[in-house]
């Protein structure tokens, strides 16, 4: 078990891509660290880094105590499970989780001792000797993830191992990997574009934007103070709305209207000043009558989401999404008042696209004291 | 049956069986001349003394199998298939394949033009036709062929070292001059099958540690098993069959080089005696015929 520290690291590509620009990141010990980020912004070449496939043009990796920067993947103590699992076709189950074992040159009657042991762990140990061609998705996942395991590598490099599976065994595999990452407390990287499981799994996240990483934090924090604007348009599973706006004395206005000023940017903006607000769908209110500081909208659309309503709404600063509960979705064509609350909604200044205020929740703090 | 077809059974495609009969004739029919007859004519010339020239060719007699028993009793042929299968080992099962698959490994990392010119060279040995490079290796190994080579190319570069490789080193020369010959198929169908291999199998030997060499033990080998015999038992039966060394060393010098399709050819061509001529090669297609059954026995073989 290592933690690993990664500073100044970059990489160029031979076409010219840079896929890591001067990445710092720091992972501890026994953390499971979840790398989010839109496609090809450099988080399989930020895990291909780590584990030693690619060579960084610049920055330092430091795995443990030692300098892994210049070091060949073997060496390393890493364990990565690939997307497509990359389980050998020409060997059984045994065999397979055993592969490291036999290269670390751990005798044969040892090596299936531990490949069994493993693999019942994993809930394999009826299909040993079968080849992975005879076994399900979900199977042949659990047997990648028992390969790494038997390893005992010092961290586990993990490039969206959930995504070939449909969507109740992913449900199922994410519990079983939360679980094992709690018997083993192994430090783990997860790369994954599927943001649930992010929010599931991570006890930190990084979100990554072409080869930069825009946020580093607990999912809570990430999800409910997007550090910029990048990172609120990308997080949640409904976007974030982001309504241009100008500061005007205890209000922020939105076109016509206005709405009251989000409680953490208080006393840091000046008056006049563009900004941009923040609200998610989930903690916005619809009044059919204008109540205090709201915003005027009509409704264009209502999606069924399930256990609630998601109401697309135009308004006088454009689209605005707002999400309300089963028993009260208005109809289309009706004017309603969107109520923005106060203590959830951010600002973010419109020139450098930052958060205005902590970067953390008090929510948030108060994990990261705990911790 | 489909309708509009009439009468008769009718396949898949439609054709009536008279159809297909009359399709296939033409090609059954040129089988039949050239390949079935002179096969069978070959058998059963070879169970006689017939002779080119003198009083055998007016009066072939029967000889059951003698011509067999001459063959496999007399010393010749067995020196033949023994220093035959010691240059197919050599030059193809080792040397073509060991160092095709080599180049094949080595080129996989190799990106532009280097690359390219090193595999058009190595293709164009290929593909020149034999009577061509081996005038060339004449040349360079022995001299009296040509204006500046009066000693042989490489003796000009080894500094005079004065060796007649073809009289003094004739196996070793040839089988070198196979290999240089020959490595380009192997290269190609080993880039083929490496190719094939997904990246994350071989990333993942090497994030477990795995050496070049265990990777290619147990990673590359086995995903290219169909391959690598596949290749063995084509350059195994080209090489078995190949007429090159003739043009090289006729043979000798004394029956150094007499590999099996030479000894025929001297046999039945130079020696005027086509019995005993086609009795051997009745025995070298049986000889083909075994190689062939044996790798697709261990191809067939799942492991
Ligand atoms: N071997 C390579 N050669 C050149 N460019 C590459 C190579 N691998 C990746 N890239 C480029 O680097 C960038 C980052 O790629 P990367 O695979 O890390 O993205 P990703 O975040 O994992 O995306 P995804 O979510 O789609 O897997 C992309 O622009 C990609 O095109
Ligand atoms: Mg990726």
């Amino acid at each position: 078990m290592a933690a690993i520290t990664i500073s100044q690291l970059t990489k160029v590509f031979a076409n010219g891509v840079r896929a890591l620009r001067d990445v710092d990141l720091t992972i501890a010990d026994g953390e499971f660290f979840a790398l989010l980020g839109p496609s090809g912004c450099g988080k399989t070449t930020l895990l291909r880094t780590i584990a030693g496939l690619e060579a960084p043009n610049a920055g330092r990796i430091v795995i443990g105590e030692r300098d892994v920067t210049r070091m060949p993947p073997g060496p390393r103590k890493v364990a990565m499970v690939f997307q497509d699992y990359a389980l050998y076709p020409h060997m059984d189950v045994t065999d397979n989780i055993a592969y490291p074992l036999k290269i670390q040159r751990v005798g044969r009657a040892a090596r299936r001792q531990r490949a069994l042991e493993t693999g019942s762990h994993l809930g394999l140990a009826g299909m040993m000797d079968r080849r992975p061609a005879q076994l399900s998705g979900g199977q042949q996942q659990r047997v990648a993830l028992a390969r790494a395991v038997a390893s005992h590598p010092q961290v586990f490099l993990f490039d969206e191992p959930l995504s070939n599976l449909d969507a109740r065994l992913r449900m199922e595999a994410r519990t079983f990997l939360k679980r094992l990452h709690a018997d083993l407390r192994i430090t783990t990287v997860y790369v994954t574009h599927d943001q649930s499981e992010a929010l599931a799994l991570a006890d930190r996240m990084a979100v990554m934007d072409g080869g930069v990483i825009r946020q580093v934090g607990s999912p809570v924090e990430v999800f409910q103070r997007p550090a910029n604007l990048f990172v609120a348009s990308f997080i949640g599973s409904t976007p974030m709305n982001l309504l241009d706006a100008r500061v005007d004395g205890g209000l922020v206005r939105v076109g016509p209207d206005a709405a009251s000023i989000p409680e953490s940017a208080r006393g840091l903006v000046q008056e006049g000043e563009p900004v941009v607000l923040g609200v998610r769908p989930e903690y916005a209110e619809l009044h059919p009558q204008r109540v205090a500081e709201s915003i005027a909208a009509r409704v264009v659309i209502t999606e069924h989401l399930g256990t609630a309503f998601l109401v697309d709404l135009e308004t006088a600063a454009g689209p605005v999404q707002v999400v309300v509960s089963e028993e009260s979705p208005p109809d289309t064509g009706d004017d309603v008042f969107v109520l923005t609350n106060p203590q959830r909604s951010l600002l973010y200044r419109r020139d450098t696209g930052e958060l205005i205020g902590p970067a953390s929740s008090l929510a948030g703090l108060a994990t990261a004291a705990a911790r | 049956m489909p309708p509009g077809v009439p009468g008769g059974a009718a396949s898949a495609a439609g054709l009536s069986r008279r159809w297909a009969v009359g399709f296939l004739t033409p090609a059954m029919l040129l089988i039949g001349v050239f390949l079935a007859f002179p096969a069978i004519w070959t058998i059963y010339l070879g169970l006689t003394d017939f002779r080119l020239l003198g009083p055998q060719a007016l009066h072939t007699k029967f000889v059951g199998l003698g011509n067999y028993q001459q063959a496999l009793t007399g010393g010749d042929f067995l020196h033949s298939l023994y220093i035959t299968v010691v240059y197919v080992l050599l030059s193809a099962v080792i040397g073509q394949c060991v160092f095709g698959f080599t180049l094949a490994w080595v080129f996989r990392q190799w990106k532009g033009p280097l690359r390219r010119v090193m595999e058009s060279l190595i293709i164009v040995a290929w593909i020149v036709p034999g009577s061509v490079v081996a005038f060339l290796w004449l040349a360079y190994l022995q001299g009296n062929i040509g204006p500046l080579t009066e000693t042989g190319t490489l003796n000009t570069i080894l500094g005079g070292i004065g060796l007649n490789w073809w009289l003094q080193l004739p196996m070793l020369s040839i089988v070198i001059f196979n290999i240089w010959r020959g490595t380009a198929f192997s290269m190609l169908l080993f880039g083929a099958a490496i190719q094939a291999i997904p990246p994350s199998y071989i990333e993942t030997a090497r994030v477990a540690g795995a050496s070049g060499w265990q990777l290619i033990r147990d990673v590359v080998i086995p995903r290219s098993r169909g391959h690598i015999l596949t290749n063995l038992l084509l350059i195994s039966l080209w090489t078995f069959n190949d007429f090159t060394p003739f043009l090289l060393t006729g043979g000798g010098p004394g029956n150094q080089t007499q590999f099996l399709p030479v000894y025929v050819y001297q046999q039945a061509f130079q020696q005027g005696a086509l019995g005993y001529g086609a009795a051997l090669s009745t025995l070298v297609l049986l000889i083909n015929l075994l190689i062939a059954l044996a790798y697709m026995r261990i191809l067939k073989e799942r492991r």
